[in-house]
């Protein structure tokens, strides 16, 4: 009798079936990066749209306030509200090791993106993934875009003097695709026969109003002195533009701009001619990678992960913009 | 011989005592802390980032564990109750829930959580009747209030207003739209319209769409931050613009000129409190949790940096 006194009282709890669902936690580096703020739009996208009447997909999309233990935190918090992917896009790349062991103990596959973990992290275990792109690829695309458009145009070598004195505009100091976009951009430039002479490099933490006020001084400091800015990223680049437009200087005076990442702003500036050049970083194509990934992983399928390279890496392919092809990308 | 007797029975005595009482601290402090879960809408949006830095200091000093629900949009009850019933799988001791605008989340609630406590937070059920009271307790601000503040704030020179409020069936825009225009009645102002922003419609075409104003007042955060953002477009810049918003954002631009009056709730007190009267109920069975209502603030652009409260006020926003 007291035994079916508790059996019906443990029926009394049960719901009706629930559908399926797949919990997806995406923790960004911080929430003022519009680049990866449209990359997670996008990702956010493609998993909605992947939803079925007997499976539905919540994504719950948190950021790391800039800070590695701050995002750690917010990941354990993810982690204990219930969570089946996460998509991590690192503060710090050297220190991914409190998220991997959370991940690793609550048996989550983890997708990092954007920012790559160093690859011996990457192997401490088997369902942990990398979807990004090749940092010296797209510094060897600047250089190359650059040194086509100034070869194309002597009237960028203002002072006649047969070399371009430039300015560097970096994000982090210390940070590999600083380090590689930096280095490759220059050294293509170098290796396409442009003389060029560093007249100063600033770092400016990928950052739009950073860049400005940099940008702000370097031109009270060498006036029309510039003829090139190479930035690491395209809202750095805007930066510059926006303190050139708040300058003395006519747009025909002012240096050539080029960046990295393809944003929409930038885009319509290589349009306008207020920068001369960008390189595409096909945020879309990583999206839908990331979201079928956290697909196939939820549903324990193989598909799209047999073909990553060495079972855990997806690199898309950047592209070159200049002003003969940013039209088809503002279609994007 | 008896006297040694005696002293062996009291000294038996002390030691059973701390024998006792030392198994007691043992179990006491094995008892796991009680687990609320929080159900917020996009919970990682910053417009939270007051009200959780509060629930989280105050489960802190209460010993709560709190479990802040992995969240996306949550446009229905339908969506609240699927993530009110995964969280009673992961051995959930109370709830404290933003509820989803429409009718049928009173109803929802009242079903979901029969056995386990539920606090609201930020605004009340919606249940279209003015007069009958929710039978949750609630911890927010007073929007009807809010409504008043700002109607006080745009006087008696303000003519053609243009009200934009959040969704229809939820208690905080229906009860800031009645206290703004209840307050204007006694007032020269005149509505020229009213809109209710519903999701995916853009809410600047909203506005080209209807009679041009020369105020606007936006009765929800989020449309807040939305059009402060387009206030450089030509079609507002002549147009004042106020409104209730609890994101650093909204600040932000009020310290840009971007809008010109912000009526803002202590997002960090909300947080605080129900947690707060959460951990009482948990800790008293038979208690019976209390509604609230919080601090509300009308914030100028002058105010930001001159006045003492305000700035005290604003620290919870960092």
């Amino acid at each position: 009798m007291i035994l079916l006194i508790f059996a019906c009282s443990g029926c009394g709890n049960r719901h009706p079936e629930m559908k399926e669902a797949l919990h997806v936690g995406v923790v960004t580096y911080t929430q003022d990066d519009p680049f990866i703020n449209a990359m997670t739009d996008k990702l956010k996208e493609n998993l909605k749209s992947m939803e079925t009447e007997d499976m539905k997909i919540i994504v719950s999309v948190k950021n790391g306030k800039d800070d590695q233990q701050a995002q750690n935190e917010t990941v354990e918090e993810m982690i204990d509200a219930g969570c089946d992917v996460l998509c991590i896009n690192l503060v710090d790349r050297t220190v991914p090791s409190r998220i991997i062991k959370l991940a690793k103990q609550n048996h989550i596959p983890v997708i990092f993106f954007n920012r790559e973990p160093v690859r011996e992290d990457l192997l401490q275990w088997e369902e942990l993934y990398y979807v990004g792109c090749d940092a010296e690829q797209s510094g060897i695309m600047q250089g190359e875009i650059a040194a086509d458009y100034i070869k194309d145009h002597p009237e960028v070598d203002k002072n006649q003097d047969g070399k371009i004195q430039y300015v560097l505009l970096e994000g982090e100091a210390g940070h590999q695709d600083t380090i590689s976009r930096t280095d490759y951009s220059v050294k293509t430039l170098i290796e396409e026969g442009v003389q060029l002479e560093k007249l100063s490099y600033q770092f400016a933490d990928w950052n739009r109003g950073q860049a400005e006020n940099r940008m702000t001084r370097l031109i009270s400091q060498y006036e029309d002195g510039i003829e090139l800015v190479i930035s690491n990223n395209d809202e750095m680049a805007l930066g510059a533009v926006e303190a050139y437009r708040k300058s003395e200087y006519a747009p025909s005076e002012w240096p050539v701009i080029f960046g990295i990442d393809g944003l929409d702003s930038a885009l319509e500036a290589v349009k306008s001619g207020e920068m001369q050049g960008t390189v595409y970083n096909d945020k879309e194509e990583q999206a839908l990678e990331m979201a079928r990934l956290s697909l196939e992983i939820f549903r324990g399928e193989n598909i799209y992960r047999s073909q990553l390279k060495e079972g855990r890496y997806y690199v898309s392919q950047y592209q070159r913009v200049d002003s003969r092809n940013v039209d088809d990308f503002l279609k994007h | 011989m008896r006297k040694n007797k005696i002293t062996f029975l009291v000294m038996e005595l002390l030691l059973l005592i701390l024998a006792l009482f030392f198994v007691w601290k043992i179990f006491n402090q094995n008892v796991p802390e009680k687990r609320v879960a929080v159900v917020l809408p996009e919970a990682g949006d910053n417009r939270w980032d007051a009200l959780i830095k509060g629930m989280k200091q105050s489960a802190k000093n209460n010993h709560i564990h709190l479990i802040i629900c992995n969240t996306d949009e949550m446009e229905s009850a339908e969506v609240e109750q699927e993530i009110i019933q995964e969280q009673r799988n992961n051995q959930i001791d109370a709830f404290l829930v933003w509820p989803a605008s429409g009718s049928e989340t009173e109803e929802m609630l009242k079903n979901e959580c029969a056995d386990v406590p539920v606090i609201l937070v930020v605004e009340n059920v919606y249940n279209g009747d003015e007069q009958e009271s929710s039978t949750f307790s609630e911890i927010g601000p007073d929007y009807y209030e809010m409504g008043a503040l700002l109607a006080r704030e745009l006087g008696e020179d303000a003519s053609k207003i243009g009200i934009v409020a959040g969704r229809e069936e939820s208690e905080a825009s229906t009860s800031a739209v009645r206290g703004f225009s209840d307050t204007l009645e006694q007032m020269k102002g005149e509505i020229a319209w009213c809109y209710y922003q519903e999701e995916d419609c853009n809410v600047l075409d909203e506005i080209r769409a209807r009679a041009p104003v020369d105020h606007l007042v936006v009765l929800d955060s989020r449309t807040l931050d939305r059009i402060g953002e387009q206030a450089d477009n030509d079609e507002l810049k002549d147009i004042r613009i106020f409104g209730i918003g609890y994101s650093v954002k909204s600040i932000a631009m009020l310290d840009y000129g971007k809008i010109d009056g912000l009526v803002a709730p202590d997002g960090y007190e909300i947080g605080y409190k129900s947690v707060e009267e959460m951990a009482k109920k948990l800790q008293h069975r038979f208690y019976k949790t209390k509604s609230a209502k919080t601090t509300i603030k009308m914030i100028r652009r002058d105010d930001l940096f001159q006045d003492e409260d305000i700035e005290r006020f604003l620290y919870s926003y960092e």
